[in-house]
């Protein structure tokens, strides 16, 4: 690894609330979370150059969560990833945001189950799970929680059927109505351990964790290619015309 | 920015400014040096969209979002350009869709950042203005106050240029834009989208057998630059349905043609198609020739997909008494080259985006406040 540029600036703008981080291998220097609503293009660069301050010039990889998520919202911070590395040749790695939060379960969490809401009671919803204990990774200098793999598809469900995939204890991840987590505890034959939600937090250090953990789960296209994950109705509707006649 | 440019032969805004354009169906980039367009590479979506009739916003985001690394990389490589020589970032803010806008400008702003160079937001409206400055040498370049005629798919203005940054909007279209009522009409004739070129090919074909137009109306609303295109449009949707009144009838048909015309012959729909393109073009010369009359314009300018109209090309040049300036045909299209252009009298007087620049889909032509170094 160039020692130059051995930090990883992630982006997340796939959750409501968007985050930014700094890394060094799995360890935090930067961590900035805002609320651009639906104004991302706006909160973007100014929040990217505060959790940078002024280490642009190391930077070695530019991460970022490609969703499931609002469709501009992740095409927003995905363009801004996308001309950084166009200006900076660094590394693009592509997270998806149920990975980037299975990493954000404890290292003691064997099986994983990741939810994001996706409005009208439904989720995505993802199983994940730690191949490894915490340990330190070869060629890396960080420690971190082990290797996540997915154990099938991201698939969207409604929220009476989130127990169906359960078929031992679990920690859960991600953005969880409490009622829908009631709901999933009786329903569940196992225990069901929440995790924290990240609204306040942000997604974004986990997306660098990620991606620094396991570069090539989660980065499976280059930045030429890259596109976000589209998992909700399509939104390809009838054509507009004179969109800008005024 | 002192320093960026250290060994470039010119130390004014205009070397090298890179533009980008996402406002609608073309992702495309381009590297302009002073006037000369260096590259210009643009992915259109035409197939994409085209079997819907029309651009579909998402299916445009989706494309620009996947190709925009690729027309980057390309456009450096065609101009042999590092990115260490570009001095500026040039892009498209406003108007058009939002989601497509937002994917060019968050593109070149994470590019400027990791550039450490300057961001400006164009207006497209005003880029499209820009392309008669590219390729010209300085001495050849419009003379303000211009009029310019800006018409595409997406919009139909008449802006009265005073200075650079300074427009007034003076008139509009109240319904279709030019190139949508193209678009609209050549459904009707069963012609392919984008409808302009198709329905100047139709003509064409048509030519040798020097076929007579139909007599469609023109809307010339009176005392005002506005347009107003559906009434034309409609006739020829009610022409197709047999739904004319006898009035109506006999001026459009008035040399004949209706049963040919209703029962789809090629040489009817010719006729049509002729009709219908004289009928928007003259619309389109008289108020632009008056406006250039009535603001005492130095200078026309044509810009915009329909600029590229032969007719349009022809008449609005036999209309203005004043120099006329219309882009090449490559630039007449949303490209990254006038964005550029644009971009680079922005840069020289100073209008830097801050990290806020947000897209504006509605955005409109300002009037700056006029500038203290002139
Ligand atoms: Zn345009």
């Amino acid at each position: 690894m160039d020692e130059a540029r051995k930090l990883t600036l992630a982006l997340d703008t796939s959750m409501p609330t968007s985050s930014a981080a700094l890394l060094n291998g799995a360890d935090v220097i930067a961590n900035r979370t805002w609320q651009a609503g639906r104004r991302h293009s706006m909160y973007l660069e100014r929040n990217v150059r505060a959790a940078l301050a002024a280490e642009l010039d190391h930077v070695g990889i530019v991460a970022v969560a490609s969703g499931p998520g609002g469709f501009s919202s992740l095409r927003a911070s995905m363009a801004f990833a996308k001309g950084l590395c166009g200006a900076l040749d660094t590394g693009f790695v592509s997270v998806s945001t149920p990975l980037a939060l299975a990493y954000s379960s404890p290292a003691d969490a064997r099986s994983i189950l990741t939810l994001v809401p996706a409005g009208s009671g439904q989720y995505f919803m993802q199983a994940f799970e730690r191949r490894r204990g915490p340990q330190p990774l070869p060629g890396r200098d960080g420690i971190v929680g082990g290797l996540i793999k997915a154990v099938g598809e991201c698939k969207l469900v409604p929220q009476t059927a989130l127990h169906e995939g359960l078929t031992g204890p679990v920690y859960v991840a991600g953005g969880v109505n409490p009622d829908d987590l009631d709901s999933l505890r009786e329903a569940s034959n196992w225990p069901v351990e929440f995790g924290v939600q990240l609204i306040a937090t942000g997604l974004a250090r986990f997306v660098g964790l990620a991606a620094y953990a396991d570069p090539e789960q989660a980065a499976p296209i280059s930045a030429m290619t890259a596109v976000p994950q589209y998992m909700r109705g399509a939104g390809i509707t009838a054509p507009v015309r004179g969109w800008a006649r005024r | 920015m002192a320093g960026a440019l250290s060994g470039s032969r010119r130390s004014d805004a205009f070397t090298v400014i890179l533009g980008i354009e996402t406002s609608c169906d073309d992702t495309s980039i381009a590297l302009l040096d002073a006037y000369t367009v260096r590259s210009l590479v643009t992915q259109s979506q035409l197939a994409d969209h085209a079997r819907y009739g029309g651009i579909v916003p998402e299916i445009a985001s989706r494309r620009h979002i996947a190709t925009i690394a690729a027309v980057h990389a390309a456009a450096l490589d065609a101009a042999g350009a590092g990115a260490e020589e570009i001095r500026c970032v040039a892009v498209t803010h406003g108007p058009g869709l939002s989601g497509a806008l937002v994917v060019g400008l968050n593109f070149a702003k994470g590019l400027a950042m990791g550039l450490g160079i300057p961001l400006v937001g164009v207006n497209h409206l005003e880029a499209h203005a820009y392309a008669t400055w590219i390729g010209r040498d300085p001495s050849e370049h419009p003379e303000f106050p211009a009029v310019c005629l800006i018409v595409s798919g997406g919009h139909s203005e008449i802006t009265l240029m005073r200075d650079h940054g300074d427009h007034r909007l003076i008139g509009r279209t109240r319904d279709d834009a030019a190139g949508e009522a193209f678009d609209k009409v050549a459904r009707v004739l069963g012609l392919e989208f984008p409808g302009g070129p198709a329905i100047e090919r139709l003509i064409d074909d048509g030519r040798d057998s020097h076929l007579t137009p139909f007599q469609l109306p023109r809307a010339m609303l009176e005392g005002t630059y506005d347009f107003s295109f559906s009434g034309l449009k409609t006739a020829v949707y009610r022409a197709k349905a047999g739904k004319l009144g006898p009035a109506e009838t006999r001026r459009i048909f008035k040399e004949g043609g209706q049963t040919e015309f209703e029962r789809g012959d090629a040489s009817a729909h010719a006729r049509m198609a002729a009709g219908f393109q004289s009928a928007v073009v003259d619309v389109l010369v008289a108020k632009t020739a008056a406006a250039a009359e009535e603001f005492e314009a130095k200078s026309v300018i044509v810009a915009g997909g329909v600029a590229a109209n032969r007719l349009l090309r022809q008449k609005i040049r036999a209309a203005v008494g004043v120099p006329l300036h219309l882009p090449e045909i490559r630039l007449c299209t949303d490209n990254g080259a006038m964005v550029a252009m644009a971009g680079a009298f922005l840069l020289k007087r100073g209008r830097i985006a801050s990290p806020d620049l947000d897209v504006d889909p509605n955005l409109r032509l300002a009037s700056e406040p006029v500038a203290t170094e002139r």
